[in-house]
Parts: C-alpha cells; structure tokens; sequence
C-alpha cells in the first residue's frame, strides 16, 4: 500500500512553536511525513515528545508556525470558513478517554448523530446512525442510553461511530485504547483494524505503547522532542531499531513474560526529558545517550536512510551518527 | 524488641490479610467492592495484585491502610506483623502508618504539598514518627534519603519545589517518604502508571533494589501484566471482588488455572510479538454494584455451565503454593481443558 500515486495525508515540514517563560518553547520542529490510503501511520513517543501537537495541527485544530499540511493532494494548512467545513468530514478523531470525551447528557443517539446535524444532513440521522453503531457492534437498543449507563467498552466504540458516521477517510486515533480497562483493549483494537479493512480507513495512530503500535501500524515514526527520530515500516523499527532512543524505548517496554523479563539487559537511560529540553546544539539525545560522542555535541542528525539511498516511506530512516 | 514481636517475626508474613470485605452505601443499597479477599506478603517478598479497575484490588490497599473512609464498612482480618489492625482508632493508625506500613499512590503531584520544598516534606516525614529528631538531624536523613532514591546532587535539588521536578523525581521524593521510618510493609498503588516508559524502567528499578535492601513486603497493587512479570515473586489476580487466582509468577504466566487469567495474559499486545489478531475477551467486567450469581467471569467465560453459575468457586489448589477459584482449575492446569 505505500507509496503509490498521491499519499492521502502529506505532512511538510511542521514548525509549532508556543510562547513561554523568556521566548517559546518548539513542540514539533520540522516533522514531515505521508500515509497512503488504507495504511495506518503510528507515531509514537513519550511525553513532550509533539506527537499530540502534530495530531492537533493535522486536524486544523491548530495553525502551525510553518509548514504544510496536504491532504489527498490540496494544502489544507490554511483554508478557513466553507473551504474548512468542506474539509472537516474528511477528517475525524477518536480521543483516548471516552470518560471525558463524550457529553453526560447526551444520549448515544445524539451524541452519533451530532456530526450529521452540524454538517446539515439531519435527513439521514435515523438510517446512519444505525448503521454505524451497527458497525462497532453495538445494538440499536442502546440509543436511548447516557454514556454513564455504559461500559468503557461500549463507550469507545460510541466515539468511534461518531468518528465514522461522516464517512471520513482520515481518522486520528489519539492513544485510543489507553484509558481502557487491558480485558476490553484487545476488543477494540480488532474492532478498528477490522473497520480499516471493510471501509478503507486511513489511519494516524498516536500512542505512547509499543506493544499496542506493533499490533496495529504498517508504519512507525519515533517522536523525540518535536522531531522524528526513526521510521520504518513496523517490522523492521522492532526486529532492528536503529536509533538509540528506540532502543532504549524497546528494551523499557515490559513484556508479560518473567523469562523474558529476567534475561532482559535493559537500557537504563540516565536523566529525564527534562535533561534533553536544554540542550542547544548537536543531537538533542545527546546528554541520555550511552553512544555519544563528541561529534554528536557538534553535529544536528538529520533523517537518513539506513545504508544509504532515495528516501520514501517505506525505507527504514533514522536521525543519528552512530545507528545500529 | 519484646519477645512478642521477635515471635511475630517469625511466625507471621509481613502482612496477612484474611476474608477482606469493603462495601459502600449508595443509594440505599450496599455496593460491595471486596468480597472476602484473602492474600499475604512475606518480607522480602514482593506480591503483585493484579486487576482491572472495578476489581477491588485498590480498595483492598486501601483497606489495609485504614484509609477507607465513613461510610465505607469494611470487615473480615488484616494483621500487621501478625497484630490485627481493623478497628484500630485514627490516633492508633497515625503511629503504625509510615513507621509499620506505608503507601506510594500512582500521582505523586496529589499527595506531595507544592507549597513546601521537597526536603522539608521528607524530614517532616520523618520526625512525625519520633520528636526526639532535631530539625536539623531529620534534614540531613531527608538529603540522604534523596541521595538514595537518585534525586541527585541531592544536596543541590533537596531545595527545589515539587513542580520543578518531572513525573519521575516526583514519584522518587514519595518513595523517599514511605521508607523514612523503615516500614516492614510498603504498598505501591500503580506506582508508575502515570510515567513514560523509560521513566517506569527507572523507578520499578528503585522498587526492586530497595524491597532487597530493606527486606520489604512489598505489595505492588497494577493493571500492568508486564510490570508483574518483571517485578512479583508471587501474583494475586482479582476480579470482581474476589481473588480468582494466586501463585507463583511463573505458574501464573505459563500455567495459569483459571479462565480469567488465561484470556487477561492472551489479549495483552507484546512487544515482542508480531502482528496478528488479539484474542479479546468479549464483554465487559461487572459495573459495580451489579449481582452476578456464582462465578462473576462465567458470562464472559467460553467454558461456563449451569454449576458456575449456581455458586461462587472457591480458591482450591491446583499445584503447590497455587490455587484457582475455578471449577475447572485443575482440568486446565493439567491441560484437559484450554479455555
């Protein structure tokens, strides 16, 4: 599915600066990448990492510093007024917390028809609305229902209808399954790649899990404070990552096996984030890389294809001197 | 140490609890979280109760803490070093809490004051527990406290305020407290549920070396099957109320007895597995309050029949230091039955 004709989302250089104490504070720093139709794109990264930020400025919820954002061909950066509203069905989220995310007083029916009543397509509420929670495989008798009468289950897969019953091609998934109970995870991650599969959906999956991503994503970029670090088709990022970030994320990430577990030689990282924001010049890894070197003070990594050649999507490409 | 204690040392785990029962009045009926829940912590061993939220096992530390508050009722045994603390009155609590027992929450930003410099709040932690420390001897406890749980230059940082710490630090200042008076019995609530990935990596390593240094009971309360695995000696699973399933960390993870645990491990995405179809576990745990007769996991549970539902299983032995709360424990254990 990559790389063939026009992707359906092309990202351009992103910038997203905010105001803070003595200046700003850059939250994404030049971030480009693409998804094809029907392939799902995981960005993944910790906290402070931008990948929140660059779902938010996809969504045209936020106007970035710099950049493009192209959608199946047209910049949509900056299109305001009916240009937008054009857009927006196109386009939908599914939030991580469908506690938070869904209005108390709105019952399952109003809350899946919202979108088609803004979009003024009230004639179709009755028939669509079915459908989709069809769909996500909830039943007609629970319309009438206000999310507290559901599980966290059952209310996830109301956002998700309410994502779908536009008919969007994009859908942003922002750690969709995180808030959720681990025995109802699974449920709705075969939910989603099944709709993928039956409706054509294109998919940007941000998560801080990499369990969860490799479960999902064609593709997987590595957020480090505001830049990618390393992309790869999903295969390739978890049997050889070569950056030392996605290393040390990789060896972190527990795995529910105690054999695994105590032959595991994990990568402690020193420091924190924090230790990494003020960094000025080279690598912003740097001050918690147990590879550095005095190059790596001197020199800002840019992306590059492992072994050398043309970039594309789906090249395995990684921001650093010492890969591997 | 009186010859009492010295015997208590020996004779009894760190922490035993016995027929645990929590309820809470809503709208004039009872919501019973804990239904009987029975598991003990020896020292230097660390048990992980595992559950889904809605399983109780929160509640249940809670509980042991004597932290569950009117008009919560709670019932049944929690001993001490073997001295039953139920009933206990707040002032009684006050002297065992941090000195016997103590507490590291998943949100270390709730239960830290921001208003005071962390330094302060660990000496203050100490001399709660005994007067006769000078001010001045308890700050310099605090700073090597610190220095131990890798805030450092613990001289340097013990004068910052808990806002200029990350999520990491944070969680490493209340790890300080609880061990300031060397409690027999630490309970950790999701203590790393809140961090990154790299962050946990540090801070369950923290965990680790001080529950082998200090010879801790520890308790690790966690929805995280990976954090056991790394961590538990020992894993206690419940569900719905009730310990459904208890043993040691290997039997549980390759030989578990009872359905829940079994599906609960199948539909956990690994790292280190590639991409396929989860098994999911369908439906949704009970809400709470809800009355489900017999086996609360029956009407999610392929091997479900009419005996699971006529009444709750008991925990029954399937292999050594194991037991399951399941009819079909050891048909599945001895590979009979595979859910």
């Amino acid at each position: 599915m990559n790389g063939v004709g026009v992707p359906l989302l092309a990202v351009e250089e992103l910038v997203q600066r905010f105001p803070a104490r003595g200046g700003h504070r850059v939250a994404v720093d030049g971030v480009s990448f693409t998804v094809a139709a029907g392939e799902t794109l995981a960005i993944v990264g910790e906290s402070g990492s931008g990948k929140s930020t660059v779902a938010r400025i996809v969504l045209r919820l936020l106007d970035p510093t710099a950049g493009r954002v192209v959608l199946d061909g047209d910049d949509i950066t900056k299109v305001r007024g009916r240009a937008l509203r054009r857009v927006r069905p196109r386009m939908q989220i599914v939030f991580q917390d469908p506690y938070s995310s869904l209005d108390p007083r709105m019952t399952v029916q109003a809350t899946v028809a919202e979108p088609l009543r803004v979009a003024g397509r009230r004639g179709e509420v009755s028939t669509r609305v079915r459908e989709v929670l069809d769909l996500v495989g909830l039943g007609p008798e629970l319309c009438d229902r206000y999310p507290h009468e559901l599980s966290g289950g059952q209310r996830q897969r109301v956002g998700i209808a309410r994502a779908l019953v536009l008919s969007p091609e994009l859908i942003v998934l922002d750690e969709p399954v995180s808030a959720l109970d681990s025995s109802v995870q699974a449920q709705i991650l075969n939910l989603l790649v099944a709709l993928q599969k039956r409706l054509g959906l294109t998919y940007l999956f941000i998560s801080h899990d990499l369990a969860v991503v490799r479960h999902v994503a064609d593709r997987v970029a590595v957020m480090h404070l505001g830049r990618i670090v390393e992309t790869a088709p999903t295969e390739a990022l978890f049997v050889a990552p070569a950056h030392p970030y996605t290393q040390a994320l990789l060896s972190a990430s527990p795995e529910p096996d105690p054999e695994v577990e105590r032959q595991r030689r994990r990568i402690v990282l020193r420091g924190d984030l924090l230790d990494a924001t003020e960094v000025l010049s080279g690598c912003r890894f740097r001050p918690r890389c147990w590879k550095a070197t005095d190059e790596c003070a001197a020199t800002d990594p840019a992306l590059a294809v492992l072994g050398g050649g043309e970039p594309g999507p789906a090249r395995h490409q990684t921001a650093c001197l010492h890969p591997g | 140490m009186s010859a009492a204690a010295v015997f208590g040392d020996a004779l009894h785990p760190a922490l035993q609890v016995i027929g645990l029962a929590v309820d809470f009045p809503v709208e004039r009926a009872l919501v019973r979280a804990v239904a009987g829940a029975s598991f003990s912590v020896r020292r230097g061993e660390t048990v992980a109760l595992v559950g889904e939220s809605g399983s109780g096992k929160s509640v249940s530390a809670l509980a042991t803490m004597g932290l569950v508050d009117a008009p919560g009722r709670v019932s049944g045994d929690v001993r001490i070093d073997g001295h039953p603390v139920l009933g206990l009155r707040e002032d009684q609590w006050r002297s065992l809490r941090g000195r016997k027992v103590a507490m590291v929450f998943q949100d270390p930003m709730t239960s830290l004051n921001p208003s005071h410099r962390i330094v302060r709040q660990v000496a203050e932690a100490i001399r709660v527990h005994d007067a006769r420390v000078s001010k001045h001897d308890a700050r310099d406890r605090a700073v090597a406290l610190l220095e131990r749980v890798g805030i450092v230059p613990a001289a340097a940082r013990a004068r910052d305020y808990p806002h200029q710490l990350s999520g990491g630090q944070r969680q490493r200042v209340m790890i300080a407290m609880a061990i300031a008076n060397q409690p027999d019995v630490l309970i950790a609530d999701e203590p790393t549920t809140a961090l990154d990935v790299t962050t946990q990596a540090q801070v369950l390593d923290l965990l680790r070396d001080l529950q082998q240094e200090m010879g801790l009971a520890l308790l690790l309360i966690t929805h995280d099957l990976g954090v056991v695995a790394g961590i538990a000696d020992r894993v206690v699973v419940m569900y719905a109320g009730r310990v459904v399933e208890e043993g040691p960390v290997d039997a549980i993870f390759t030989r578990a007895a009872h359905p829940y645990t079994r599906a609960l491990l199948a539909s956990v995405p690994r790292v280190g597995a590639a991409r396929g179809t989860l098994r999911a576990i369908e439906g949704s745990p009970p809400n709470p309050g809800e009355v489900v007769a017999g086996c609360a996991f029956a009407p999610r549970c392929p091997l479900a029949e009419e005996r699971c539902v006529a009444r709750v299983p008991e925990l029954r032995p399937v292999a050594e230091f194991h037991r399951a709360a399941c009819i079909f424990g050891d048909q599945i254990t001895a590979g009979r039955l595979a859910p």
